[in-house]
């Protein structure tokens, strides 16, 4: 789903009371649900899809890392200091198989091939089956090696990879150069539609060096480039078997190098896939999995609760103290890599008054709206970048709660007796969405600054932010699948995806420019030098920051069921995979 | 009998072929599939050519033209949303499931109305007819997404004695959305046989039976019952048709991986392929599950000819 979901996508329990379009929506989310406003193509990052999806985070640029495998299951969850409860002791007997589920289906219009998916829970599900050649460990710091055992960059452009020899794909095919070229080249060809194929649109061609080397290049340097290559379109297919099998076959089955091999999937029906004897690493202490999707809210809690099914993602906050005193489960939470936040459109009036922008940002109270509405479940972020992210600044502290200093801003901005506005908003796909709306509407009108809710269904929403029709503050969401500052800041704020959003037509979201801004990251996507590209984006970030582009919220915090007889700590990349647990024996 | 059955053959033909030119054009005035299917990333190439292949760039009367020829010989097209996938094929994969909850709470809800029904309108006034009158007002009022919710979290969650959703072979899955789909129905039909029976109970045929010295039994069940039934069998047939609608919300809730789930996900990704091949579906068994109800009325009253 994308990365920035909009406000699209579908409300089951909506529809549930009634609304027939709600339904709609989920399908959406399903599709990748790409809002309207998305990034164009060749921007470098993100389409519509997406959603934030795979691990990433990393030592800069380049340059071989050594690589410390964290063991699975078990690792405490430190960023943001979450701490979790201690596991409780299994009831009735061992399950034959782990049940993961989530509450929107996205292994839809595509199906199984893992390339052209853009979306995080199509991510989860389909990478038991497939990998990468170079993964982002838990702690989102480590690069270690997958499929490829060492990395260098030879010059601006060419990245070399040494693969890992004697790998087979599940049907026996070998694992080789020629294979990763296939697999690197794959998701680039248009006729594919893959869905995040923009963000990989700086390689242009791959060379075979010998069985076990591959140099990937790009037509220009390219700063993320490893990181990129950790993201879900770089997942290694079998060549022979792909062609053989035709776009309808990758589509329906499944052939990976991974850990598990595909037993059985149907649009809509679970994905079930079983330990491979053959595979290179260690092998997963779980052997079958089943993988599901229950769309109800209510139902997902109570399978959990029940002991029906085993992990279960998207648990509502007050749940957490039941599922605790179940006795079955224990909800296990962990700050997300999914970041929320408010477009201002700076075209219109009156947000296009930069003083009126950061009274925005000064007159909401965030730690209330976290504690009371989120139960505690967000962190505070100062602006769209989470704490893991390559180029994130540290030194940058968010805006303070401060209505008085909101009201003298309005007055220099010489609208003493406040001003009106919109804010444009989804309900029922990220945690009291709703709820976190309605009350910044409430605390931007105490100061003055007179904030009507317009609560949209997603369709519609797209619908008027294509045609431009909304203004103020208007919600999106985004998850950078490669952990690095350009794949949130340049899709997000940069002027080639303002002008070139909504093939051409522009949207109401994207109407940021900033020509500092606009060069600091420009310069940034090809500046190799980690240290001064860090710098560049600490200056954007304080950029962004004091022009208020956006209202800046707060990272989400995952929570998840967990039945009592699995050990699973949570990842904020918001993959759920079986090879990171073990049964609780 | 034979004539009639035909013309009621024919006439399904034109319903059925209504129902579908409505969701056809309904549809079509519901959104675009091209927008929701290639991200926000797509060129205006990939639209153009997606909607090519998909023939959406025809005019709209060419479109519907070639849907009824294609669907007159069972081919409703390729869904859009799981691409390579037979829109009737997924819809048939599903239909069974359906169908069987379908059935298994119609005969819930026959069984326990005619039980309730009848003992409450024999023992009129008493505790046990308060109390079926009150349970069939409740299961009336009562929206049967929390009455599953409920059902859940006191059957599987609480007890543990029921899998909380899921569509599975052993009777298990079947009990909680078999209730929750039937209670409706079963409240209806209830309150319809106990004053079917009252109606029918103070007729002189049923005192003269009574005064020839026949056993209650025999009063009730053949006198009674019979003749009581009759307009139950009319709303049987009608209520066959609420239980396929409720399907669409049960199957949501237990996670029951059958016709109205898909459809209604169908819908949202305006699927016209799969949203039509189930309407057509779901259509089709109506107008016939309403055929088989005129043709029992022969059976149960002789005076009903059809003609």
């Amino acid at each position: 789903m994308s990365e920035r979901e909009h406000l699209h996508i579908l409300n089951r329990r909506a529809f549930l009371i009634g609304s027939a379009a709600a339904a709609a929506s989920a399908v959406l989310a399903a599709c990748g649900g790409g809002n309207a406003t998305d990034t164009p193509k060749a921007a470098g990052g993100a389409a519509t899809t997406a959603g934030g999806a795979t691990t990433g985070a990393t030592p800069p640029a380049a340059g071989p890392t050594p690589a410390p495998i964290a063991t699975s299951g078990a690792v405490p969850t430190t960023v943001s200091g979450i701490k979790n409860p201690p596991q409780g002791k299994p009831q009735g007997n061992k399950p034959s198989e782990v049940i993961l589920v989530w509450g929107t289906e996205q292994l839809l219009t595509t199906g199984t091939d893992p390339q052209t998916h853009g979306g995080t829970i199509a991510e989860s599900k389909l990478r038991h089956i497939y990998e990468v050649l170079v993964k982002v460990e838990r702690d989102g710091k480590t690069l270690s090696p997958a499929l490829a055992l060492e990395w260098k960059r030879l010059d601006d452009n060419t990245l070399q990879f040494k693969l890992r020899q004697n790998v087979v794909f599940h049907n026996g095919e070998e694992f080789n150069a020629d294979s990763v070229k296939y697999s690197v080249m794959r998701p680039l060809d248009p006729k594919n539609n893959a869905a995040l194929r923009s963000t990989y649109s700086t390689i242009d061609r791959v060379d075979v060096v010998d069985k076990y080397t591959v140099n990937i290049h790009t037509a220009k340097p390219d700063a993320a480039l490893l990181l990129k290559m950790t993201g879900f379109s770089m997942v290694q297919v079998a060549p022979k078997w792909t062609e053989a099998n035709g776009v309808g076959g990758v589509m329906k089955e499944g052939n990976g190098t991974g850990p598990y091999k595909f037993k059985s999937w149907a649009p809509q029906q679970d994905l079930v896939v079983e330990a491979f004897d053959g595979y290179w690493g260690d092998k997963p202490a779980i052997r079958n999995v089943r993988m599901k999707t229950i769309t109800e809210l209510a139902t997902r809690v109570a399978a959990v609760r029940s002991g029906d099914v085993h992990v279960a993602k998207d648990m509502p906050p007050e749940e957490v103290d039941g599922m605790n005193k179940s006795g079955r489960a224990t909800a296990r939470s962990v700050a997300s890599n999914r970041i929320p936040f408010y477009y201002m459109e700076i075209r219109k009036p009156p947000t296009n008054n930069q003083k009126i922008r950061q009274a925005i940002n000064y007159a909401v109270d965030w730690d209330s709206i976290i504690q009371g509405i989120l139960l505690g479940n967000g962190t505070r972020v100062s602006t769209v970048l989470a704490p893991w992210h390559v180029g994130f600044d540290p030194t940058l502290k968010p805006y303070p709660y401060d209505p008085d200093k909101a009201k003298s801003l309005l007055k220099d901005a010489g609208f003493p007796n406040g001003v009106d506005t919109n804010i444009w908003f989804i309900q029922g796909r990220y945690m009291k969405d709703r709820e976190v709306a309605e009350a910044i509407a409430q605390q931007l009108t105490k100061v003055g600054i007179r904030c009507k809710p317009n609560l949209v269904d997603p369709v519609l929403n797209t619908q008027k932010n294509n045609a431009k029709e909304e203004d103020g503050l208007i919600f999106a969401s985004w998850g950078n699948w490669i952990f690095d500052a350009d794949n949130t800041l340049y899709p997000l704020f940069s002027k080639e995806v303002r002008d070139t959003a909504n093939k051409g037509q522009g949207t109401s979201s994207n109407s940021y420019y900033n020509e500092q801004f606009d060069m600091l990251i420009t310069q940034a996507r090809v500046e190799l030098d980690v240290p001064k590209r860090n710098q560049l984006y600490a200056q954007a970030q304080r950029v962004l920051f004091d022009d208020a582009a956006a209202l800046f919220m707060y990272q989400l915090t995952d929570i998840y069921g967990v039945d009592n007889w699995v050990k699973f700590e949570p990842r904020f990349d918001e993959m759920m995979w079986a090879h990171d647990m073990k049964w609780n024996e | 009998m034979i004539q009639y059955i035909i013309r009621r053959l024919i006439q399904a033909v034109f319903v059925v072929l209504g129902v579908i030119t409505v969701v056809f054009f309904v549809l079509r005035l519901t959104g675009d599939p091209i927008q929701l299917l290639l991200g926000a990333t797509s060129s205006e190439a990939d639209i153009q050519n997606l909607r090519h292949n998909l023939k959406l760039d025809r005019p709209l009367w060419e479109q519907y033209v070639t849907f009824v020829g294609n669907a007159a010989h069972g081919d409703f097209g390729k869904s859009i949303r799981f691409r390579g996938f037979d829109a009737m094929g997924l819809v048939l994969d599903r239909y069974p499931r359906t169908i069987q909850l379908a059935v298994c709470a119609l005969l819930l809800s026959v069984t326990l109305s005619i039980i309730f029904g009848v003992i409450a309108a024999v023992k009129r006034y008493s505790v046990f007819d308060n109390a079926v009158t009150f349970f069939a007002l409740f299961g009336q009022s009562v929206p049967n997404f929390w009455l599953g919710i409920m059902l859940i979290l006191i059957f599987a969650v609480r007890f543990g004695v029921l899998p909380s959703q899921g569509y599975g072979h052993s009777p298990r899955f079947f009990i909680l959305p078999t209730i929750t789909l039937a209670s409706p129905g079963l409240a209806l039909l209830t309150r319809l046989v106990r004053s079917g029976m009252l109606d029918v109970m103070d007729q002189d045929y049923v005192r003269t039976a009574r005064a020839k010295g026949l056993r209650d039994r025999i009063v009730i069940f053949r006198h009674g019952l019979k003749n009581a039934a009759i307009p139950l069998v009319t709303v049987i047939g009608l209520n066959f048709g609420n239980l396929l609608a409720g399907a669409v919300i049960t199957e949501q809730i237990f996670q029951w991986t059958g016709v109205g789930q898909l459809a209604v996900d169908s819908i949202g990704a305006h699927d016209y392929p799969v949203v039509q091949a189930a309407v057509f579906l779901i259509a089709v068994t109506f107008v016939l599950i309403n055929l088989l109800v005129d043709i029992l009325y022969t059976w149960l009253d002789p005076r009903v000819r059809l003609s």
